[in-house]
């Protein structure tokens, strides 16, 4: 029994985070899109070169084989650093590519997606709080508009969710909406895409399912994430920031907050790995692990990163301090993919009733 | 990642299970007559096979194992399993035995250590006053040496089982004159002798397992003392390097499944509990903190076993569980609901019957008091895990 990262898996987590020290400015980036657009360039082709695209892919595609849970560390590390990039969904859209049963996708997409030269976007979003597969209605040869699309403005091609399954279109045949609105997170925008009807290339059905727990698993690993990093920054912040003449964080009041924090924060991590090891090796918990982590850890990531606001005071409610790119971060990540109580009732609904030995 | 044992986890599995099948499993569907005594074979039986008291030396009747965090707590879970009895229940065990070890001269260790293992000797703990709760050290309960033996006058309390002891390890201020630290000294007193007098407590629930221990020139040898005079507080911080022989997180998984259990069984409004909306929720609510934490018991054991620190993570099992505990009880509570109104049987801990949650209710709430409160918890977790700085002067 081992439940821990391998070495393989701590070496590529170390790259990963020297490279986002080196070009994600968090302070910065509160300036916006000046700032961020040069940051997601950067952090992409920084992660392309350390082989980020490929790790999902099986080896016999010229992948790294290493697993969703290796994929996770990546998305722990973006994160941690509210790092602006494409690079998860398009190391997913990769796997599908090379795992799904048309030649054409993957002769078309698996190697640009894999070298970076072209990017991914996932469009599931249909309406309501409905984004899982059982919940797709449009039709493939309908059409459909998605809602709430990561990165859709950079996206050269788009994998989109109909009642059939999940289907490769080219970003040519899709139309991406201007956002009327500002994005919540800055660093991940989001837009309407208008599908037309009978384009694009469709994948059977099976792998819809697989594709939606995975990305529950890494916006899971995401979330919680940016919520320890707000919870470090606030415990280093107590450290120096001085009122009645000594550190705030020598009052209990503060320390006993910042202990209920990490015991929230901290073991929500190690959940976020049971459900990218149990996708990994298909175990029959798989679909019901990766809601639950993504339920729980968007809940505790928000709530640890609202209660980092609350103890911090007035400089954390500033734009300028960063605090609120890791609460939005959070935010986000709660939203997408279903809310926390949809989720929960998916978790109660994958299994008859919560499994008892 | 890899959460299956490995060949040589797998081998001892079926040793273990081998062993308890013979040693327990069996004779027990033929309700032995004496029970006690079957069980304290057992252990003995259990200790020679190496699977009971790891860390304590054969010569003083452990079975002295190198230590090993995989193997204890597949042993553990074999005997959980099979619900055999695993070390004598108590502080002895637990506590002073562990202690002993560390800090005892050679001839207390043989004179102690055996017998408290066996379960003959049984160790009341002697540490919280009614003035001396959370701020242990400012403890009044005193003794002076007269001649070859101590005087003890002490008031101690929240003594568990103390009716049901043999003995007390007890801390007590030996130097009047020192500061508060190092005036304390950790004394060894036999319970059966004149001057002490046991109160039981009356709790919350109904139950008196808790006692107040009055000792009025009360006499034990002047040897009886472990360390030096004066060096009692250390000696009662003494933190061994224990193995962990059990994942942190399995008792909370195991009050999980009850809760679900209960959903299950109960009915609310004419329709089992866990077919309400409002109450699943709630269920799946905590089924995320439980399995966390389960996750984190793993990574734990996993890097114990691999002799690489734990980290924060350790510091944060109590407060984890006592949180999640608060929060199957008010579940609970909306499940038993109007059957809340009536205190429990007091026949036991068990859950069984939707009344006896009010055991878990109440039980939950001593759990954020007993062995170091919450905000002692929280208080250690702020200053030893994030390094925030002291506020109280010591």
């Amino acid at each position: 029994m081992h439940f821990d990262l391998s070495s393989e898996q701590r070496q590529f987590e170390d790259s990963v985070t020297q490279l986002l020290a080196d070009v994600v400015d968090l302070t910065a980036m509160t300036k916006g899109s000046d700032v961020i657009d040069p940051t997601r360039e950067k952090v992409d082709a920084g992660l392309a070169q350390l082989g980020a695209l490929s790790v999902l892919v099986p080896e016999e595609h010229g992948g790294l084989g290493m697993g969703l849970l290796t994929l996770s560390v990546l998305a722990d590390c973006l994160g941690r650093t509210a790092a602006p990039s494409a690079v998860i969904q398009s190391a997913l859209a990769a796997w599908i590519s090379a795992e799904c049963d048309d030649a054409a996708i993957r002769k078309t997409w698996l190697e640009p997606l894999m070298s970076g030269e072209a990017r991914a976007a996932f469009a599931l979003h249909e309406w309501g709080d409905a984004w899982a597969p059982s919940q797709w209605r449009a039709s493939a040869r309908e059409g459909v508009t998605k809602h709430n699309v990561v990165d859709a403005e950079r996206a050269d091609v788009f994998v989109v969710g109909f009642a059939e399954g999940l289907c490769f279109v080219e970003a040519s045949e899709v139309r991406v909406a201007t956002p009327k609105q500002q994005a919540l997170d800055m660093t991940r925008p989001t837009a309407d895409v208008v599908v037309a009807g009978n384009v694009g290339r469709s994948i059977s059905g099976a792998l819809a399912n697989r594709v939606f727990d995975a990305l529950l698993v890494l916006t899971a690993a995401d979330a919680a994430a940016a919520g320890q990093r707000a919870f470090e920054m606030t415990v280093d912040y107590a450290k120096v920031r001085e009122q009645f003449d000594r550190p705030i964080g020598s009052f209990q009041g503060l320390k006993h907050q910042l202990a209920d924090m990490v015991v929230d924060i901290e073991p929500a991590r190690f959940l976020c790995w049971y459900a990218a090891h149990a996708w990994d090796h298909e175990l029959p918990d798989a679909a019901r692990s990766a809601a639950l982590a993504k339920s729980h850890a968007a809940d505790v990531a928000v709530k640890t990163a609202r209660a980092s606001v609350e103890a911090h005071g007035g400089i954390g409610y500033t734009w300028e301090y960063p605090l609120h790119l890791l609460l939005k971060r959070a935010m986000h990540d709660r939203a997408m993919l279903g809310s926390s109580a949809a989720l929960r009732k998916r978790v109660a609904a994958l299994t008859p009733t919560p499994p008892v030995r | 990642m890899e959460l299956e044992y490995s060949n040589e986890h797998i081998a001892l599995q079926k040793e273990v299970e081998a062993f308890l099948e013979h040693a327990w499993t069996a004779p027990m569907r033929d309700k032995p007559a004496d029970r006690a005594a079957f069980t304290r074979d057992f252990r003995r039986a259990a200790t020679e096979r190496g699977y009971l008291y790891r860390n304590f030396p054969k010569r003083y009747g452990g079975s002295e194992q190198p230590p090993d965090a995989m193997r204890a707590a597949v042993i553990r879970e074999c005997f959980e399993r099979a619900r055999a009895p695993m070390e004598a229940p108590g502080n002895g065990v637990t506590m002073f035995a562990p202690t002993l070890l560390e800090a005892g001269e050679e001839w207390q260790k043989e004179m102690f250590i055996p017998k408290t293992l066996s379960g003959e000797y049984r160790w009341a703990q002697g540490y919280s006053e009614p003035g001396a709760g959370s701020d242990l050290a400012s403890l009044r309960s005193r003794a002076e040496l007269d001649g070859d033996e101590w005087v003890i006058n002490a008031h101690k309390i929240w003594t568990t089982q103390a009716f049901n002891c043999t003995h007390m390890f007890i801390l007590v201020r030996t130097e009047p004159d020192a500061p508060k630290h190092a005036g304390i000294s950790y004394l060894l007193l036999k319970l059966d002798q004149p001057g002490v007098t046991i109160r039981r407590i009356h709790q919350i629930t109904g139950e008196s397992e808790f006692c107040e221990v009055f000792l009025e020139n009360v006499r034990t040898p002047a040897d009886w003392i472990v360390g030096k005079r004066g060096a009692g507080w250390q000696v009662s911080r003494t933190t061994l390097k224990h193995e962990r022989n059990s994942i942190g997180g399995v008792r909370t998984l195991r009050l999980y499944e009850s809760l679900v259990r209960l959903a299950r069984a109960t009915d609310l409004n004419g329709k089992p509990a866990i077919e309400d909306p409002a109450i699943l929720d709630r269920i799946i609510a905590i089924e995320g903190y439980v399995q966390a934490q389960m996750c984190s018991g793993y990574y734990q054991l996993t890097r114990d076993a691999a002799g690489e620190s734990v980290g924060i993570h350790a510091l944060l099992n109590k407060l984890g569980a006592t949180t999640i505990g608060k929060e199957i009880a008010a579940v609970a509570s909306d499940i038993i609901a109007e059957r809340a109104l009536h205190m429990p049987s007091g026949d036991g801990s068990g859950q069984r019957n939707p009344e006896q949650w009010l055991n878990q209710i109440f039980g939950s709430l001593a759990l954020t008091i007993a062995g170091g409160s919450s905000n002692i918890q929280r208080n250690v977790i702020a200053e030893r895990g994030l390094g925030l700085p002291r506020d109280r002067s010591e």
